[in-house]
């Protein structure tokens, strides 16, 4: 699947989002209100559906994972600019009820408020563009690299050995239940 | 814009829709495929800087200084699958807006009883900062909160909550501070 070209790519990628722009749409989070609802401790949807979506996309994760079907790109490890963006991205998710993908939807759907939240997005990209030369190195000071949860590196690109599969070695015997 | 379909009097009559749960599955589900098809699960914000890298380049590339932003990424700004994506999700919003009775956004935001609508103003600034708090993270509610933290980022379990935190934080007192002075 990874050596596809880049047409098929876009395209998937294109299908992708219009099943994930509907299901935002129909779950609601396309509506500021949902949202903020959310925040204000309100309306339990979004934690509802991000939660599920969560454990659901871990399961499917580790299984693909397993048989060497896709990889962990954890997000390297970055306190200066996790928190900072954090903050930034919670104050301003309070203020706007949407975020990236909610705003796209919502825009979609004809709501003028996620238009205008997708207008401010973009222009705070390009300051941003224009800023990370100079923010690069406080961004990244103080870095830890690609951390998982597991504390394991993340898995090689490529698959494991054949073996493990076919005939496992004692070390690789299943330690746990499988999940 | 104002064909008010909805039954207007009864606030608590609004149909939530289906279940979250099944959304959430949906959703995990869509994921899982972008795992295997992209090795990278949903991602959003990234997009908006790619296409704001191009568009500038195109625009303004000295004001901006696209060549030390390029320089400094190693990787020229493309507009590639993760931006097809989010034309999708504008165009799934708009196809699920549109069928299924799916809540159409101009029938339920002139809904008497709606909260106020936020003013442009605040949707635009809101979501400025929040997409740059996005890129110093390097992710937002997709690339970290849902695709990150499914692959037990570490990155993604320090953003997610505190992002959640702080938001959740400062929309109590903005709710309180309403319910106090009556005005936003």
């Amino acid at each position: 699947m990874a050596d596809m070209n880049e047409s098929t790519r876009n395209a998937l990628g294109m299908a992708t989002g219009i099943a994930f722009g509907a299901l935002l749409q129909r779950g609601g989070l396309a509506d500021s209100r949902t949202i903020v609802g959310q925040l204000t401790g309100e309306d339990a949807r979004v934690a509802k559906t991000m939660g599920t979506a969560v454990a659901v996309g871990a399961l499917g994760h580790r299984w693909l994972r397993r048989r060497g079907l896709t990889t962990d790109e954890p997000k390297p490890m970055n306190p200066v600019g996790l928190v900072g963006g954090a903050v930034l991205f919670g104050a301003g998710m309070a203020l706007s009820g949407y975020c990236p993908g909610t705003a796209a939807a919502a825009a979609g759907s004809g709501r003028r408020e996620g238009m205008w939240a997708m207008a401010g997005m973009l222009a705070a990209a390009a300051v941003f563009v224009a800023t990370y030369p100079r923010l690069k190195k406080a961004l990244e000071a103080g870095t830890l690299g690609r951390v998982t949860l597991a504390g394991s590196t993340p898995a090689r690109a490529t698959p494991r050995p054949l073996d493990v599969v076919v005939r496992p070695r004692a070390e690789d015997a299943p330690v746990k239940p499988a999940s | 814009m104002s064909t008010h379909r909805h039954d207007s009097g009864s606030g608590a009559a609004i149909d939530r829709g289906p279940s979250p749960y099944l959304i959430g599955a949906a959703i995990g589900l869509l994921n899982i495929c972008a795992f295997a098809a992209f090795r990278k699960g949903i991602g959003v914000s990234g997009a908006y800087e790619s296409t704001a890298a191009l568009a500038a380049r195109r625009l303004a590339p000295d004001a901006v200084h696209v060549n030390d932003y390029v320089k400094a990424r190693k990787d020229p700004p493309k507009f590639n699958w993760e931006s097809w994506l989010v034309l999708g999700t504008i165009l799934g919003g708009m196809a699920a807006a549109r069928t299924l009775d799916g809540n159409d956004a101009s029938r339920v935001d002139d809904r008497p009883g709606a909260e106020p609508k936020r003013l442009p103003l605040a949707s635009a600034a809101g979501g400025a900062m929040l997409m740059f708090g996005a890129r110093m993270a390097d992710g937002c509610t997709s690339g970290h909160a849902l695709s990150g933290t499914a692959q037990g980022a570490g990155s993604s379990w320090l953003f997610t909550p505190l992002m959640f935190g702080v938001g959740s934080l400062l929309a109590r007192r903005a709710r309180g501070a309403r319910r106090r002075g009556g005005e936003v």
